[in-house]
């Protein structure tokens, strides 16, 4: 079992998949399911295989063990959130295109992930922003797959050019090959890293770049939200460690202006990220839907590990890897929650449901465990990750970037509260009162993430081993780690022993509270009204603009997404412009217009001469 | 067994005139026309045959190298295309038909200017009356003005020539003029570039393209878009690349105008909301490219920029056709989720459509390296960064389409089957399988790059350039 | 890890527990003799937890239980993280990130439970109380950064030793002066004392978040309250003012500076939310700031500057 073939059977699933759904839809589903476990079983497996490298048409694969841990978050994200494609297959417009463009972005993914030269990077890496695209348009809104898919295309043709100015540089398509050529060109470099770094920035979306994601992945089919949260903004991430990895960025630039000892141009990209974790987190607080709430919370994590993996240094380059696993898991469970809720409730809007934990327990926990891991708090995955990234700061002092790191943590425990207290908590609706919670072939994924959180979070080094072995292979100082002990310059941490004492802590409450006199259970409309009475659930239900106050301290402040609007505008200006001169119907004017361009042809030709 | 090349004008001429006689079986000989020329094209024989027996220079040839051969298998077999897609809209042109093909294919292969004239106003005059079948006089007429000035300036241009050189012959001309200086050379090429824009659809001359293949059926639109364009470039192509080689003044002042076209026709293309209209600046936009191109000497990846937008034009321009006239609009908003029940259609619309935006996988993306290959490795950084910002332009407005031709819904709710336009099959059972042949060229070329590269430039380099070289690089990931 | 780390976790929780809810029986005092009242006894806030935890209570469901004993279990799991004088029940796990975002565990823990139970108000109270930490919380982790940075370490028992033996010039409050007042202030904010109480608020909400709390609910977050309480005063003592080498020295700060804070709030009005966030994101980020330049650009702060 090698690359070529995983990439092969795969696609060839997806086309099985895609007739199998003319004939029965939930069928062809299934499929998406054993062709995505099929691929994650059998990348798992290529473990013994890092190192070598294979061709397939005209695609070259270098098997590293970065692009092997990319490549298997990646999958975990497809493969679990696959679970629940059967279920969604009757609102969809084109269930068996669904089905072969879910598997088609995978076999991409894969592709982009264990590229060799920049040409197979770039193949795979479109045809995951296609098929993607076509799937979006099949949700809410079509105007958000538009968008998706101008800025990834603003961002690819950056990258494009980045890549065609290396080969033009350089002579060869080889990632490591023209990449390390060019330290020779300081000046070309540059541009070169600006570009190319542009198409993993319009990925993660980072600002300015991050006006599609809360469009696209609030607004797409409720079981791809998972994927492009979990999985595929962790491609842009592959394309920024590319860009301080394989480019040799710190001695390129080393010679340059540099702030704390981080050459300018990256310190750049990573205040676009530090810019990015603020702008998340406070449009996410100000929003009323759950899943562009957690759209919002994705660009503020992806802030995070562009700044991680941007540091490359030991303790905050493990630290962006490790967040990299976290997040996908976390948001993946948190996409996951409310797509269940969704099934039950049709609606994804906070202000309409409220108290679903009573009828949907199992679901309250995945979404809770998810949450926990997402703000960053101990003992799950999330803290690990945010603590090598606050280390990694501290050591280097970077004062303003490790203020908005800050303000993106403590700001992440508003807006992952808000969808546990306005959907899972408070009264239940009338509505919603005989609801029951979703079936095992749902509940399994989710419940698996949430125990990957866990283990993230327990057992940190499990993955971080994973990790140091990525750092030597890329020539960085690996991150110390003892038994169960993470060593930084700073200080350490060792995760399980925090897990114990948490333990011991709940141990004794628990005791203490048991021992008492049981409570009397009363229902969830008996509670302290000041002797009003009320009898409709959804009044006594407080959702609605949860953090009044906070947000209108910046209701003021300015959307980027305008500035997309003005530009489109612009364009069309000029072709309303050049279509008014020479596409008119008048006979005349045209050959003044060929009279006037011979002559100002002949005396531009006089005076260049 | 080789043919003389002189048949694949003669045939489809003698045919025209047999037509014309023979009114009731028209549609016949037309049928038979096209594809007798389009199994012709792969037998005849390479390099100079002269005509009427006189010898070259002092009488006419026809030269059949790597770049006129590519240039007639592709306007043959896109004629054939476009008659198995719409036969019932050809019938009634028949003559005009044939004469025009005759025209196309007398333009590539000929190896003199002045018979260059002749056929040029023969494809002319057919194109003229083919336009008229939008039933939109004026917009007919416009294209005769312009067309008939156009003519006018190429023929002042190549007296000029003549005056100073002494010869019609292409090969003699390129000699020639190798000796004369620049400001010499200055008008007169101004005005023989002036003469080809107009088919070849660069501004200022593009006005007349908006009104013709604005009103065209799914039958002339793709003839225009797809193979008088396709000819006419590659007759821009000769002359500019091979005989009037334009120095450095002139090369600036035509690939000024070249770039200026591109970068209007994708701003116009972006801003349009009929169906038709897009695909027509759309043309106009890869035109810009290719003449700029063709100007600058980079021949191979200007043939195959050509080739990418023929076949993909002809796939869309017939839908677009087939569309406005199944649902009398040709507004794309308003034919929302028309690809519904279409979806081989639909396919292989949307593989023309990101072909023509460079999507790789597609034969598109083999083309688009190259162009930026080709300029990067000269160390130019100024017209791909114009490439690349016109193919964002031209990604955004084409996927607006695609969207919204497959799937129809409001705002804020899912797509939704029933908000479609209605469920009318857009092609016949052939038309269709037409297009989808199409498609799967395509994709094969786009997965197989080296052997398309290969098919159209057996020797490597066309008229002498540099070919694809970054093919082979490809195929070995950059490793040399 | 043996069964001794945990004897000495168990005896440490008691130790917090008496000292400090004795601390707030003698501030309750203090707060009376400035409105001029006797006040309550000194052991009064004892009563009231036990006679809490001695009646019956309602309880709303699972959540409604789960939350409380998950904001006391996470909270008492990070008292056993702070240093006391130099003590540690389990050595090496007083990094000063793994304290500060234990805190949250108790506060989201009660802010699901009060959340769970029904009733508006609860959420609307703990909508404030998230708003209040983000506002106080920034300028405070700016400072210990700035700390971190200049220390090379992020150990809090560290941090605080590395304070002793140069005698009072020597604290972090007077090497980086600005930073010290910053975290006094940001001190105020987290304990919820006046002009910041307003997520309390407890003549404005019929009673915020702990409005549907009863019985034994009510004596845990009593319990909570204090063991918070500790966790945040501990922490600016530790980080701030050199610890303590002795036992002694320990407790004397302690009051000094819990009794500073409740003497300051109890003559202040109090801040809307907004007003709340507007007030921590102008001076004190400003100064934290600053400090946070002059430290790492100057190097001034690391070492006693005369």
């Amino acid at each position: 079992m090698n690359l070529n073939l995983i990439i092969i059977i795969t696609t060839a699933v997806a086309l099985v998949a895609y007739l199998v759904s003319k004939v029965n839809d939930k069928a062809g589903a299934a499929m998406t399911v054993v062709g995505s476990l099929f691929a994650l079983i059998a990348v798992f497996l290529l473990r013994d295989s890092i190192g070598t490298e294979i061709t397939l048409l005209y695609f070259n694969f270098n098997l590293t063990v970065t692009g092997w841990y990319f490549a298997l978050v990646m999958l975990m994200a497809y493969s679990m959130t696959a679970f629940f494609n059967p279920f969604w297959m009757k609102k969809l417009i084109y269930p068996a295109g669904y089905n072969f463009l879910y598997l088609l972005s995978m076999a991409g993914t894969l592709g982009v992930f264990f590229a060799k030269d920049f040409i197979t990077l770039f193949v795979f890496w479109e045809t995951v922003v296609w098929s993607s695209a076509f799937i979006i348009q099949m949700g809410k809104s079509r105007q958000a797959a538009y968008v998706y898919y101008v800025i990834s295309a603003i961002g690819s043709m950056a990258t494009l050019f980045a890549i065609m100015f290396a080969y033009g540089t350089t002579g060869t398509f080889v990632i490591n090959d023209a990449f390390g050529g060019l330290a020779a060109y300081p000046g070309r470099a540059i541009v070169i890293f600006v570009t190319f770094i542009a198409a993993g920035m319009a990925k993660i979306g980072i600002f300015p770049f991050h006006v599609w994601l809360p469009f696209a992945h609030g607004s797409a089919p409720h079981t791809f939200s998972p994927v492009l949260s979990g999985g595929l903004v962790k491609m842009g991430a592959f394309v920024a460690l590319l860009s301080v990895t394989a480019f040799p960025a710190y001695k390129i630039f080393g010679g340059m202006a540099s702030f704390r000892g981080i050459p300018l141009p990256i310190y750049f990209m990573m205040a676009l990220g530090a810019i990015s974790i603020v702008v998340g987190t406070l449009m996410a607080i100000k929003q009323e839907d759950a899943k562009k709430l957690l759209a919002y919370s994705s660009v503020a994590n992806g802030g995070y590990i562009l700044i991680g993996l941007l540091m490359l240094d030991q303790v905050g380059f493990a630290g962006g890897l490790m967040h990299i696993v976290n997040h996908a898991v976390a948001s993946a469970a948190a996409f996951l929650s409310i797509a269940a809720v969704a099934y039950r409730t049709g609606t994804t809007k906070m202000s309409e449901m409220g108290g679903m934990i009573h009828r949907m327990p199992i679901t309250y926990v995945v979404y809770l465990i998810a949450i926990i891991s997402m703000a960053g708090i101990p003992p799950m995955g999330g803290f690990v990750s945010k603590w090598l990234i606050f280390q990694g700061l501290a050591d280097k002092g970077l004062l303003f970037i490790a203020a908005t790191a800050f303000f993106g943590s403590i700001g992440s425990f508003l807006y992952v509260f808000r969808p546990l207290s306005a959907v899972f908590l408070g009264q239940t609706f009338t509505r919603d009162l005989n609801k029951k919670e979703v079936g095992v072939f749902m509940l399994f994924p989710m419940v698996v993430l949430t125990l990957l959180s866990l283990l993230t979070g327990i057992f940190p080094n499990i993955f971080l081993r994973v990790v140091t072995e990525i750092q030597t292979s890329l020539g960085v100082l690996p991150v110390t780690l003892a038994e169960n002990t993470i060593v930084t310059n700073n200080g350490f941490l060792d995760a399980f022993k925090v897990f114990i004492v948490f333990g011991f802590g709940f141990a004794i409450a628990f005791v203490l509270f048991i021992a008492r006199r049981k409570s009397r259970r009363v229902e969830l409309m008996d509670t302290y009204t000041s002797a009003e009475f009320i009898h409709t659930r959804e009044l006594l239900h407080y959702s609605h603009s949860f953090y009044a106050p906070f947000e209108r301290l910046y209701e003021k402040a300015p959307d980027t997404m305008k500035l997309y609007h003005k530009a489109a505008v612009k364009i069309s200006e000029i072709g309303n412009f050049a279509e008014a001169i020479f596409f008119g119907i008048k006979p005349a004017r045209t050959v003044l217009l060929v009279m006037g361009t011979v002559l100002i042809g002949i005396i531009a030709g006089g005076v260049l001469s | 067994m080789m043919f003389n090349p002189v048949l694949l004008i003669a045939i489809p001429l003698g045919l025209a005139f047999i037509a014309v006689i023979f009114k009731k079986i028209q549609k016949w000989i037309l049928a038979l026309g096209i594809i007798v020329n389009a199994v012709l094209v792969f037998f005849v024989e390479k390099g100079e045959t002269a005509i009427g027996g006189f010898k070259i220079p002092f009488g006419i040839s026809l030269v059949l190298d790597d770049f006129s051969a590519a240039g007639v298998i592709l306007i043959n077999i896109l004629a054939l295309a476009a008659i198995v897609i719409a036969f019932k809209k050809a019938e009634k042109f028949a003559p005009v038909i044939l004469a025009g093909l005759a025209g196309m294919n007398g333009m590539i292969l000929t190896g003199d200017l002045f018979n260059l004239f002749v056929f040029m106003e023969i494809t002319a005059i057919s194109a003229y009356i083919l336009s008229s079948e939008g039933r939109k006089p004026a917009q007919s007429f416009n294209y005769l003005v312009i067309g008939s000035v156009g003519s006018v300036f190429y023929l002042l241009g190549l007296i000029l020539l003549y005056n100073q050189t002494g010869t019609l012959n292409m090969v003699l001309m390129t000699e020639k003029t190798g000796f004369l200086e620049q400001t010499v050379l200055l008008l007169p090429v101004l005005l023989i570039f002036v003469g080809i824009a107009v088919e070849a659809k660069l501004l200022p001359m593009a006005g007349w393209v908006r009104g013709v293949l604005g009103n065209s059926n799914s039958y002339t639109g793709v003839m225009f878009a797809s193979v008088y364009s396709s000819a006419a470039l590659f007759v821009f192509g000769r002359i500019f690349s091979q005989v009037l080689v334009p120095g450095t003044t002139v090369g600036i002042v035509i690939i000024t105008i070249a770039l200026v076209t591109f970068a209007a026709g994708q701003a116009s293309a972006f801003r349009s909301k009929s169906l038709r209209q897009v695909l027509l600046y759309s043309s106009i936009a890869q035109s810009g490219l290719a003449a700029a191109l063709f100007a600058t000497g980079f021949v191979f990846p200007a043939v195959l920029v050509v080739v990418n937008n023929a076949i993909g034009k002809l796939i869309m321009f017939s839908a677009a056709g087939s569309l406005e006239e199944k649902y009398g609009t040709d507004d794309y908003i308003g034919l929302g989720g028309a690809f519904n029940k279409n979806t081989l259609t639909g396919i292989a619309f949307t593989i023309a459509a990101l072909s023509l935006t460079g999507l790789p996988l597609l034969f598109g993306f083999y083309a688009k390296l190259n162009v930026l290959a080709a300029y990067l490795n000269q160390g130019t950084f100024f017209v791909p960064a114009v490439v690349l910002l016109g193919t964002i332009v031209e990604g955004a407005y084409f996927i607006k389409i695609l969207i919204k031709l497959w799937a129809p819904g409001k705002e804020g709710e899912w797509a939704d089957a029933d908000q479609s336009v209605g469920d009318k099959r857009i092609f016949s059972y052939t038309g269709t399988i037409a297009v989808i042949l199409a498609a799967v060229l395509v994709v094969l070329s786009g997965l197989l790059p080296d052997t398309a590269g290969k098919l159209i430039a057996p020797e490597g380099g066309l008229l002498g350039d540099d070919g694809p070289a970054i093919s082979l690089l490809i195929q070995k990931g950059g490793d040399q | 890890m043996n069964a001794m780390n945990f004897i000495y976790a168990f005896l440490m929780l008691v130790f917090v527990f008496i000292f400090q809810t004795s601390l707030t029986g003698f501030n309750r005092k203090v707060t009376a003799r400035l409105q001029k009242r006797y006040g309550a006894r000194w052991y009064q806030q004892f009563l009231d937890i036990f006679k809490a935890m001695r009646k019956d209570s309602t309880t709303h469901g699972w959540v409604f239980d789960f939350g409380v004993i998950m904001a006391l279990g996470g909270i008492m799991a990070t008292v056993i993280f702070i240093p006391v004088a130099g003590f540690r029940a389990f050595p090496g796990t007083d990094n000063v990130f793994v304290i500060s975002y234990l805190l949250a565990v108790g506060m989201l823990g009660m802010a699901m439970s009060a959340a769970g139970s029904g009733n508006p108000w609860a959420s609307i109270g703990v909508g404030r109380a998230l708003t209040n930490m983000l506002a106080y919380d920034i300028p405070l982790m700016i400072v210990i950064f700035t700390m971190i940075f200049a220390f090379d370490s992020a150990s809090v028992g560290e941090l605080a030793k590395m304070q002793q033996g140069m005698g009072i010039l020597g604290w972090n409050a007077f090497r980086m002066p600005l930073g010290g007042i910053v975290a006094v202030i940001a001190l105020m904010g987290m304990l919820g004392k006046k002009p910041f109480d307003s997520f309390i608020a407890p003549a404005e909400i019929a009673s915020g978040p702990m409005v549907e709390y009863g019985g034994k609910h009510l004596g845990f977050m009593f319990i909570l309250h204090e063991f918070m309480t500790f966790i945040e005063v501990s922490l600016i003592i530790n980080l701030f003012f050199g610890g303590g080498a002795t036992i002694w020295e320990y407790m004397l700060k302690y009051a000094v500076l819990y009794t500073f804070t409740n003497i300051v709030s109890g003559v202040m009005p109090r801040f809307k939310i907004d007003q709340a966030v507007k007030y921590f994101y102008r001076v004190p980020l400003a100064m934290a700031i600053i400090q946070g330049i002059v430290v790492i650009f100057t190097g001034l702060g690391v070492t006693i500057w005369f």
